[in-house]
């Protein structure tokens, strides 16, 4: 085996491929003193690819779509050669996944050898495995990552609501009999307006009413959320299920975790109501907060 | 009072034929293909948190603010004049710019407003959520209830910029209110009902095109099982002051009502809505019979918006159901009096509409997650705005999110 000839005059000349990636070229060659014979490339590359995969996020144009959100990985490759950067390389990537849809860069590599690519996905389901698709590079450790956590790129706005309780207004005139609610019971008016706001409320009875629409009200067993569950103080949030999906577990900072079972048409966007059960003081003196929030789990 | 005389309290003048003689009838307002923004278009964009107007070809450039603070809830009014935010390090104050960006207003948002004590002065001092400028010079103050309501409060805000606001109505709440551009009389969404100064005028009924689960006869005290839910129990308890039902779900769950003549209980669970319609069938005997129906369409709602006409006599919401997205313009009909419907139209937006405000008598300007734009109600057409553009700041150009226009 012949290594690759400093001067070379037979025919077919190897094409003016960079030294490096010379492996899959082969032929005859012709010395000037009339000797040859069979050369090939032994110089195998020894560009590779090294990836590194940033935390998942939830793009702040991401909605959900059948339930699922988008997520984005943004990836960062960097081509060697023999340990030097390799600039001015066009990359193409590959992911072991058929749902993931992969972003090539944009860009050849920069003169530090870096390029940028990104990976999307609604199925977090399973882990995705990302490598570079190019023949004269190889990616001896090809990243992998779990797409889940994944971190929203907007925070969010984050108040409380609280359950309503007739205790709070005894010093308003009874009313009744109030449009849904037994026909034989009174409440307070006060009590009643606050329902209508806030969604449900606790009656001196200890039923739970409930405001329907239609200027009507309903008795229920608990203040029930979107999803049909009772609200939980602690545990329930409300979203708008454009944002975060219905059910889905999320990790609020300095809140902890949180699982979206309610909505309104009040929640528009990146904004999270917490429910506060009956601690009405607590939530005026939590107030508006801005806070970062990752999703969990649907 | 009923719903009638309601509306008919503000409505003075309602002039019925304004509406009809827009030609929309028949015309699906449908987008048109994109033209050339008009040169008069303004954009509002935030870049490195500071707040710029910039002309069509965001060449033009008027810089508002030069501090660097994060801002938020920026909002240009319809006629470019004012401009509107707060910042992050101010929680209840918000700030007025002019639109040279030369004077500039601090307003509190917590006023004494001495109102009359209900349930919603509980949340005269809620925390401030949002701001919007609303015609020539008005803002909207919102405040967080719950997830089903807000508090809504309209101020004046003075031409001179002092400290003084004017209070333009007593608070309202829900999803989203509207005040008239021309009286007091404040309009809101919320589920299914509109409310015109707190009092309902209009509810959604059962949807037409809601599929018929069941139908189930049954004698009062007994608990009756739907045929095609064998788990879904039914009990009418007593026929005192209307039907007494409870229905007991699937799992194990329960809600009571009493329901009016040619009322219903609705009950929605994730994405499908159920509707249980009594009627009494015979009295004497105790028999009513229900109606069980269904429609799979979580998003049956309104969308969160309402506009007033300039002419301060007309509402429009947006109907949105799975089917189909109607403009629903509702008023004092003369002719009947006693439905506030007054005319319907088809709307090719897909995307739930988050902003809807009348700029010019026919011209409502709307703002989506993907788009501005104006429906042209004469001529039956939509024009999309961009929500991207290129600002040129220092020969360099900043693809920039707008977060309003004013093409007035």
């Amino acid at each position: 085996m012949k290594t690759w000839p400093l001067a070379q005059t037979a025919s077919p000349v190897p094409p003016t491929t960079p030294l490096v990636s010379c492996h899959s070229f082969s032929g005859p060659f012709l010395n000037s003193d009339g000797s040859g014979g069979e050369w090939s490339c032994n110089l195998l590359s020894q560009r590779q690819a090294a990836i590194s995969a940033a935390k998942p996020v939830v793009p702040r144009e991401s909605r959900v779509e059948g339930g699922e959100i988008l997520t984005r990985v943004e990836l960062n490759v960097v081509v060697t050669d023999s340990g030097q950067p390799v600039p001015g390389v066009s990359l193409s990537m590959d992911s072991d996944r058929a749902s993931d849809t992969v972003t090539d860069p944009a860009l050849p590599t920069d003169p530090d050898g870096v390029a940028s690519a990104k990976v999307e996905t609604r199925d977090q389901t399973s882990a995705s495995t990302l490598s570079v698709n190019s023949p004269d590079i190889s990616t001896p450790s090809p990243t992998t990552f779990n797409w889940l956590p994944a971190h929203y790129e907007d925070d969010f706005l984050v108040t409380c609501y609280v359950i309503s309780l007739e205790s709070d207004f005894t010093g308003s005139p009874l009313i009744g009999p109030v449009n849904g609610l037994p026909a034989d019971r009174k409440y307070h008016q006060a009590f009643i307006q606050d329902v209508k706001l806030q969604g449900s409320g606790v009656a001196l009875d200890g039923s739970t009413i409930h405001y329907d629409g239609h200027g009507a009200y309903s008795v229920q067993p608990c203040a029930y959320t979107a999803i049909h569950v009772c609200a939980v103080d602690g545990t329930t949030v409300a979203v708008d299920f454009n944002v975060i999906p219905r059910r889905a577990n999320t990790t609020i900072s300095t809140l902890g975790s949180r699982q979206a079972q309610d909505r309104g048409g009040a929640i528009v966007d990146f904004h999270i109501d917490e429910f506060f059960g009956t601690r009405r003081a607590a939530c005026v003196q939590a107030g508006r907060r801005t806070l970062g929030v990752d999703f969990s789990s649907y | 009072m009923n719903s009638y005389h309601v509306l008919k309290r503000f409505a003075v003048a309602l002039v019925v034929a304004s509406i009809f003689s827009l030609p929309l009838l028949s015309l699906c307002l449908a987008a048109s293909p994109p033209t050339q923004i008009p040169k008069k278009c303004r954009a509002l964009v935030n870049i490195k948190n500071d707040l710029y107007l910039v002309s069509a070809t965001g060449t033009q450039i008027v810089r508002l603010t030069s501090d660097g603070l994060v801002k938020r809830f920026a909002t240009l009014a319809p006629d470019g004049k004012l401009i509107a935010f707060m910042l992050d390090a101010e929680p209840n104050t918000f700030r007025v710019v002019s639109a040279d960006g030369r004077r500039q207003g601090v307003y509190s948002a917590q006023y004494a407003l001495d109102e009359p004590q209900t349930a919603l002065s509980l949340y005269e001092d809620a925390p401030l959520i949002g701001i919007s400028l609303r015609g020539a010079d008005t803002i909207r103050l919102t405040k967080h209830i719950g997830p089903i309501s807000s508090r809504f409060e309209f101020y004046r805000v003075p031409s001179d910029f002092s400290f003084h606001l004017t209070r333009r109505s007593r608070p309202a709440s829900g999803e989203v209110c509207s005040i008239a551009t021309n009286s007091d009389a404040v309009a809101c969404v919320q589920g299914e009902d509109i409310f015109v100064n707190n009092n309902l005028v209009y509810s959604k009924d059962v949807p037409a095109n809601a599929s018929t689960l069941d139908a189930i006869t049954l004698n009062v005290g007994r608990i009756e099982s739907s045929k095609t839910y064998p788990s879904l129990k039914m009990q009418i308890t007593s026929l005192n002051g209307g039907i007494n039902l409870r229905v007991t779900f699937p799992d194990g769950t329960w809600q009571f009502a009493r329901i009016n003549s040619g009322g219903f209980m609705r009950v929605t669970v994730d994405d499908k809505t159920f509707y249980f319609v009594p009627t009494v069938a015979n009295a004497q005997k105790g028999i009513v019979k229900i109606a069980i129906r269904a429609e799979s369409a979580g998003s049956d709602k309104f969308d969160s918006v309402v506009a007033w006409r300039l002419s301060g006599n007309v509402l429009v919401v947006v109907d949105r159901s799975n089917h189909m997205t109607q403009l629903l313009f509702l008023g004092e009909k003369r002719s009947t009096g006693d439905r506030y419907i007054i005319n319907r139209e088809n709307l090719e937006i897909s995307e739930r509409i988050k902003d809807l405000e009348f700029v010019a008598p026919s011209i409502l300007a709307f703002e989506t997650d993907k788009r501005f734009g104006e429906i042209d109600l004469v001529h039956g057409k939509i024009t999309d705005l961009p929500n991207m553009l290129n600002v040129n700041i220092d020969n360099v150009e900043i693809p920039s999110t707008i977060l309003g226009w004013s093409c007035l």
